[in-house]
């Protein structure tokens, strides 16, 4: 697990190989050629004003120290050893920069593959897999721990590298000044790096635990904000008030505590280090007094120091994100390796007329023993306006389900024009049939974009005429902004029956020859029901249309219609024949019939009674 | 409600009043802030100490003529100065993150306290998001801001004050070098902060669309597939992250040519008194020794951190004041419905109510010449009269978003009339406090709501004061017991955010409860429409008749019985009241009321065969 937990995590940087590469090599680079910068300054000590070291002591290129030799005058010397000094240091700020923008480059890449490659895989799961999903949680998946794999390989893997080098290099070149003050400096090695890898995975716990009551406070004030009603209605304001300091004041004392360990560790990590540059100085006038150290040696050796005990404290923390990394690979790579709905799909991409059969067809979830549809067999002919009614939980949705193939029949036939639908694509057969949802969703733009969506440029005069047709124009222009409305959250939030139309819409504007409304009508009133699908029907003659309903009066209207029980279809025919045939259909249609007669009773008793 | 996109006030200026403001708040924790600026101002000291020390030691023992008589006195020193780090770091860092969680605590506290006193209609037009996002990030940043970048500002500060005098006290000619130095450090500094915070600024935002772009691609997966539009989403979302992309290592290459610049300027003033400082020292002058040149570069490579860290804090402190800005747009809103100086006198506040002078409140209401207009100039009821004798009830009937709820406010007070009076009991219910009359109503929601807390402390929420057995003999009157009996951990079963771990069903029954603990004169029913199983349905419909009875009641009606059992309803369409009367006059009416009742009738009809 761990193995491809570290394969999960590195194969976002494959793609950006010689990125990393650079970065690797420049975080190695950094730190040597930062080594060499107390040499010019030991050379300005030691050889131009003390003058009684040997050329060899100082650790620079020889021809440099060659050029160096050209200047008789001392200060002459100084300031062109200041001056290459400063060119020095420019040359690795042009690494120190290519570094940063590679490095960014590298992160963003990392992050731009992620993203897309999340999003695309996610439109493409299936809606199986949607329907069970938790959409935090996927989020989190394509968000913060995105964020967490591109910061360890973009930061913290290179600054493990930079640590490595520093210590290494800085090391080194104490050692080449005195072997004795480099093995002194690396007492505090031990200490350090225990202590920080104890302090970062402690830390970390105590974080959680912090971040955890933040989330109950914040759960307060939501509920709170969201029960507004009812905190008022009871006038239960001082009782609130006192709720919310009780959890605000846990978060805060958990937080004191945390920041007491923060403090006390960073104070003594600081102490000891100090005491480092404490005991590397003691050790060094014992050193000088036996003239085994001179005045640039020590001023070169302070700043090696630096190079030795600073960076080190910081490994423990990269460890602890180098397991956080792993893990939020692995949460990336659970999504990504299951498999997409186009996996299995179909090839053919038949002409669609409206000609529809299922022969025989049954459903079940794989997840369930029961069958959803039972033997289901219906023909619907093009340009036919089938009503397909039925009792919640008889199967009425699961067949537009099928019908698209969002969900996958396990028996039986489906034959589009007389081609069987598992061989049809299935984008194919989803562009040909259009179906409207009982609770559509509108996508955070404009009522018109809503609309138009799925065409790139279109006439808004087409916009306008399709909404006039779903009964909607009327709504939009009486908003403010009409048809630039913003919908959602930000925008104004609309009625269920709005929604629907808005679907009905932007639906008509696809002008598929097959259009399936799934209970998509049940937010609007019988007359505007009627008036749209009227519309319809003028608009485009040879339009088949499948109406999914409980609604007798919806049902009543149409060419055939199929009643389903419990999965299974129990009659087939027109209004006329049904309602005079035993059966659900006729028992709804007289049930009807006996309330309207009943009310019309009940309002004329009542008027009698008077 | 656009107003209230996340956009970034003005903030371009830096404006005193606003910081004025807030520092009177961190000023609360006088303690903090003083321990916090001492320790930190010692930190300062012994980062210009220390320096001076090495010099001392380095003129001490490795010069020409070296005195090793004061090796221990250095030791010892330098012991001290590391016992010095460990106090004022763990000092710093402990009184700075307590300034930071105690201001955290004051702001939300504050915050939340204006929250409850504000009225209904605040929240009608101000999103829950934005109000969340004050409480909680905005106050967490300005917290964090001012408590550690008061750090950094009065470190920074001090440091470079400290610096700077030890360097003039030994040598001020070349103190004037790195005194040149500064301002085109700062400038420099400063330069790149800016830019790197505005393209950052950007980047943010492009990241909340992409986590709105994966929402929503996740919420309306359905709606994609069948409209088969998933390749334009792909193309929209890859829009997005390409300019996210485009942006980051915009932001990146400011932030990586930053800290190489002032490398390179701060090695240019090295570089300057190398040749100077050397210059004294050939020249014997000043009495400048190699110490005094290490003195000098050294105070010069620390020069430039406090530089930028002052930069960076000036920088962060322009953006945070847009956080700022907003929690106090929150903190100073004066509510628009609260009581005259008058009624809390009499009355309480409704914090500190005085309930010892609160009348009963009998029922009676009515509605005189009442006019009523959203802020947005629509009105809704105009010169409209009711009158409601106490204990009997009123069905408001009509579509969704007609207005039903508009009057439903208005009896809560959660909005006043424009013109005209409510009575309550005969009496302006203005001339008594918003708390009595809260205090006497039982509001019992469409969608209950319920908080995260057990079934016990739900119902308690109807009046806290409530004994166990109160509570139990409330919940045992409307049917939670009998439910609440089969849960393994009966009444302190938890609920779970908004109720989730229970049934619909059990949430109503639960706020059915609360309300009949309230025993409020003034009962508000918003019905629900989403359908509940038989059983559930004709229980609630029992405890609803129970609960009304001897109480004023208003109900938000969906259901017939309900509807008819009202002794007046009042038929509301467009925000306007088109019928009103008992349900036998409204029949007879054949209008409005006869065509809704029908339909209603038939599709409960047929509802209940159907399903």
């Amino acid at each position: 697990m761990k193995k491809k937990g570290l394969r999960n995590l590195f194969k976002w940087a494959k793609p950006h190989l010689p990125e990393l590469i650079a970065i690797l090599f420049f975080s190695v680079l950094n730190p040597l050629l930062y080594s060499f910068v107390p040499q010019f300054i030991k050379y300005i000590v030691d050889v131009i004003f003390e003058g009684n070291l040997t050329e060899g002591r100082i650790n620079l290129p020889s021809f440099l120290l060659s050029f160096y030799e050209n200047f008789e005058n001392k200060l002459t010397a100084v300031a062109v050893v200041g001056a290459s000094l400063v060119l020095y240091q420019a040359f690795r700020g042009i690494f120190m920069f290519l570094n940063g923008y590679i490095r960014g480059k590298f992160a963003e890449g990392i992050a731009y593959d992620m993203r897309n490659s999340m999003f695309r895989h996610i439109q493409n799961l299936s809606f199986t897999y949607h329907n069970n999903a938790d959409t935090g949680d996927l989020i989190q998946r394509c968000t913060s721990d995105n964020d967490t794999v591109k910061s360890f390989l973009s930061g913290q893997l290179p600054q493990l590298l930079y640590i490595i080098g520093s210590f290494t290099f800085g090391a080194v070149q104490m050692a080449l000044i005195n072997r004795t003050i480099m093995l002194v400096t690396m007492a505090v090695v031990p200490i350090s790096v225990t202590s920080s890898i104890i302090y970062f995975h402690f830390i970390r716990k105590k974080f959680e635990l912090v971040e955890e009551l933040e989330a109950q406070m914040t759960t307060v004030i939501q509920e709170n904000v969201n029960g507004v009603r009812v905190v008022k209605a009871f006038a239960n304001e001082a009782h609130e008030i006192a709720k919310f300091r009780k959890e605000s004041r846990k978060f805060a004392d958990e937080n004191r505590f945390l920041t007491k360990y923060m403090a006390l560790y960073w104070g003594l990590s600081d102490f000891v280090t100090f005491l480092q540059y404490t005991l590397t100085m003691s050790v060094s006038i014992f050193l000088v007094r036996d003239g085994l150290l001179s005045a640039g040696d020590i001023i070169a050796c302070l700043m090696y120091i630096g190079m030795l005990v600073w960076p080190i404290r910081g490994l423990g923390r990269i460890i602890g994100d180098f397991g956080k990394a792993v893990v939020a690979s692995n949460r990336i790579d659970e999504v990504l390796s299951v498999p997409d709905e186009f996996v299995e799909d179909g090839t053919e991409t038949p002409e669609v007329t409206g000609a529809i059969e299922f022969r025989n067809v049954s459903f079940r979830f794989p997840d369930s023993e029961v069958n959803l549809l039972e033997d289901v067999s219906f023909t619907i002919n093009p340009g036919e306006t089938v009503a397909i009614i039925g009792k919640t939980g008889s199967g009425k949705s699961t067949i537009a389900s099928l019908l698209v193939r969002l969900l996958e029949y396990q028996s039986g036939n489906i034959l589009i024009d007389g081609v069987e639908l598992k061989k049809i694509s299935k984008r194919w057969i989803r562009s040909k049939i259009g179906v409207i949802l009982q609770d559509p969703f509108l996508y955070a733009t404009t009522v018109f974009e809503n609309i138009k969506i799925g065409y790139r440029k279109i006439e808004p005069e087409r916009v306008y005429q399709v909404a006039k047709t779903a009964s909607i124009h009327n709504d939009i222009m009486g908003f403010e902004k009409g048809y630039d409305t913003l919908v959602g959250e930000k925008g104004v939030t609309l009625s269920g029956g709005q929604k629907q139309r808005i679907a009905i819409a932007r639906m008509l504007l696809m002008d598929k020859p097959v259009v399936l409304f799934d209970d998509s009508l049940s937010a609007v009133d019988t007359t505007t029901d009627l008036a749209i699908r009227n519309a319809l029907k003028e608009n485009n003659k040879k339009l088949t249309s499948i109406i999914i309903t409980h609604r007798i009066t919806t049902a009543k209207e149409a060419d055939k219609i199929i009643v389903l029980e419990n999965g299974r279809v129990s009659a087939i025919g027109r209004h006329e024949e049904l309602s005079r045939l035993e059966g659900l259909y006729k028992n709804l249609w007289d049930i009807q019939g006996a309330l309207e007669s009943e009310f019309v009773k009940l309002v004329e008793g009542g008027e009698k009674n008077e | 409600m656009n107003s209230f996109e996340e956009f970034d006030y003005s903030s371009e200026k830096f404006s005193f009043g606003i910081w004025k403001k807030i520092l009177k708040l961190v000023f609360k924790r006088k303690k903090y802030l003083f321990a916090m600026f001492l320790f930190v101002t010692g930190l300062a000291v012994l980062d210009t100490l220390y320096p001076l020390m090495n010099s001392y030691a380095i003129k001490t023992f490795f010069s020409e003529n070296p005195d090793f008589s004061k090796t221990t006195f250095f030791i010892l020193g330098y012991v001290g100065i590391s016992l010095g780090y460990l106090i004022t770091v763990w000092g710093f860092i402990r009184m700075a993150g307590y300034l930071e969680i105690e201001v955290g605590f004051d702001i939300r506290n504050e915050a939340f306290r204006k929250l409850q006193i504000l009225p209904f209609s605040y929240y009608d037009r101000t999103p829950a998001g934005w109000i969340m996002a004050r409480l909680t990030s905005d106050s967490r940043r300005l917290a964090e801001i001012i408590s550690w970048g008061l750090v950094d500002m009065v470190w920074g500060c001090f440091t470079m004050l400290g610096i700077l005098i030890v360097m003039y006290i030994v040598n001020w000619r070349l103190a004037l070098i790195i005194t040149a130095l500064l301002p085109v450090l700062i400038a420099a500094s400063i330069f790149f902060r800016k830019k790197i915070l505005n393209a950052y600024r950007k980047v943010r935002k492009i990241n909340s669309k992409i986590t709105a772009s994966f929402n929503e691609g996740i919420q309306g997966i359905k709606t994609t597939k069948t409209l088969v539009i998933e390749e334009d989403k792909n193309e929209d979302f890859n829009k997005l992250t390409t300019d996210m992309k485009k942006n980051a290592i915009r932001a990146v290459i400011f932030s990586s040519l930053f800290f190489p610049t002032i490398l390179v300027l701060s090695f240019i003033g090295i570089a300057f008194v190398l040749r100077i400082g050397g210059g004294f020292i050939v020249n014997a002058r000043f009495g400048f020794t190699v110490a005094t040149l290490y003195l000098f570069v050294s105070y010069t490579m620390q020069f430039f951190d406090p530089v930028m860290q002052v930069a960076q804090i000036l920088a962060e402190l322009q953006q945070a004041q847009a956080s700022a800005e907003r929690i106090l747009s929150l903190i100073e809103t004066e509510p628009d419905i609260k009581d005259t100086p008058e009624v809390e006198e009499k009355y309480g506040t409704l914090l500190e109510p005085k309930k010892e002078n609160w009348e009963p409140l009998e029922g009676d209401i009515e509605f005189r010449n009442v006019t009523f207009k959203y802020q947005t100039g629509e009105t809704v009821l105009e010169n409209f009269n009711l009158k409601v004798k106490k204990g009997t009830s009123v069905a408001l009937v009509g579509e969704t978003g007609s207005g039903k709820t508009t009057i439903v406010n208005l009896i809560c007070r959660f909005y006043e009339p424009v013109s005209g009076e409510i009575l309550i009991d005969g009496r302006d219910y203005r001339e008594r406090s918003i708390g009595w009359l809260h205090s006497n109503l039982g509001y019992v929601l469409q969608t209950p709501h319920l908080f995260n807390g057990s079934i016990l402390e739900n119902i308690r929420y109807g009046r806290l004061d409530a004994s166990d057995e109160e509570v139990i003999a409330a919940a045992k009157a409307v049917g939670v017991d009998d439910f609440v009996k089969d849960l393994p951990e009966g009444y302190d079963t938890v609920v779970g955010e908004g109720g989730a771990k229970i049934s619909v069903g059990q949430r109503q029954l639960i706020s059915f409860a609360r309300a009949l603990l309230a025993n409020p004169r003034i009962l508000i029913l918003d019905e629900a429409t989403s359908s509940i199983d038989t059983k559930t349905e004709k229980l609630v419909q029992e405890v609803m008749l129970q609960l009304m009875e001897g109480r004023t009641t208003f109900i938000v009606a969906h259901r017939l019985s309900t509807i008819i059992d009202a002794d007046q309803i009042l038929v509301i369409k467009d925000g306007k009241i088109i019928e009103q009367g008992n349900h036998k006059e409204l029949l007879e009416k054949k209008g409005e009321y006869y065509n809704l009742y029908k339909n209603q009738f038939i599709n409960e009809g047929i509802e209940k065969s159907i399903s």
